[in-house]
C-alpha cells in the first residue's frame, strides 16, 4: 500500500474542514454540505480498491 | 514540469476566485457612479433646463469609467438622427452600451427602463422619476454593499482553497 494515499487523505480533510467553515460562516450552508459530500466521494474513490482488498482478504482468511 | 502545472492551476484557480470578488467591489462603484450620474442629470433638469443631450454630454465628463462612457454614448446617439428623444432609443444599442459593466441583470434592465421613461412628460414629473430612481438605487448599492461583505472574502477563499484541493487530487 502506497503511504503516502494517507497524506492525502489528510491534506482533503484539512481543506473540506476549512472551506466548510468559510462557506458556513457566508450562510451557504447548502454547498458547505455538497463540499464535504465532494470531498467523502473523492476520499471513497480513493480508498475503495483498498477496501475490496481487506474483503478479499478476510473472504480468503476464513475460506467463505 | 509537475511543479509548473501545479502553479498554473493555483494561479489559475486563485484568479478566478479574485475576479470574481473584484466583480462584486466594481458593482457597488459603478452604482455609485450611476447614482452621481443621476443626481447630477437631476440638478442639470431643475436648475438649468439642460436639454437631456447636453445634459448627458456634461455628465459624461464629470462621471469615470464605465459611466463615463455610457453617458457619452446616450449623448451621442441622441444627437445623431435629428435629436431623437429617449423612449426611441433601441433597448439591444443601450445594452450593448453596458455590456463591459459589472452590474448585473437586474440592475441593467432598470437603467434601460429608466432611460427610457426619461424626457416623457414635464419638469415635475420627471422630478418624481428621477428622486424615485435614486432611492431605488440607493437601497441596491446597500444590498449590493451587504452583498460585497459577505462575497468578497468567501470568493477569494474559495478560489485558492480549490486551487490547492484540485492539486492535492492530481498530485
Amino acid at each position: 500500500m502506497d503511504i503516502s494515499i494517507i497524506f492525502k487523505i489528510a491534506a482533503v480533510g484539512i481543506l473540506i474542514s476549512v472551506l466548510n467553515q468559510v462557506l458556513d460562516r457566508a450562510g451557504r450552508e447548502e454547498q458547505a454540505m455538497l463540499t464535504t459530500l465532494a470531498g467523502l466521494v473523492v476520499v471513497l474513490f480513493w480508498v475503495i480498491h483498498y477496501i475490496s482488498d481487506l474483503f478479499t482478504e478476510v473472504q480468503q482468511l476464513f475460506q467463505l | 514540469m509537475r511543479i509548473l502545472g501545479m502553479m498554473m492551476v493555483f494561479i489559475a484557480c486563485s484568479g478566478i476566485g479574485i475576479t470574481y470578488s473584484y466583480i462584486y467591489k466594481k458593482r457597488v462603484e459603478q452604482l455609485c457612479e450611476w447614482k452621481k450620474g443621476i443626481v447630477l442629470l437631476k440638478n442639470e433638469i431643475n436648475y438649468s433646463l439642460t436639454p437631456l443631450p447636453e445634459a448627458f454630454e456634461i455628465i459624461g465628463r464629470k462621471l469615470e469609467g464605465v459611466m463615463n462612457r455610457f453617458f457619452d454614448e446616450i449623448a451621442a446617439l441622441l444627437k445623431t438622427n435629428n435629436n431623437k428623444t429617449m423612449s426611441s432609443l433601441d433597448e439591444k444599442v443601450i445594452k450593448k452600451l453596458l455590456i463591459d459593466s459589472c452590474l448585473n441583470e437586474k440592475d441593467r434592465k432598470t437603467i434601460i427602463s429608466f432611460i427610457k421613461n426619461l424626457g416623457l412628460l414635464d419638469k415635475e414629473s420627471q422630478m418624481n422619476n428621477l428622486e424615485l430612481h435614486i432611492n431605488y438605487i440607493q437601497q441596491e448599492i446597500d444590498a449590493a454593499k451587504k452583498d460585497e461583505e459577505k462575497n468578497n472574502k468567501l470568493f477569494k477563499t474559495l478560489g485558492i482553497l480549490s486551487g490547492i484541493f484540485i492539486i492535492v487530487i492530481f498530485i
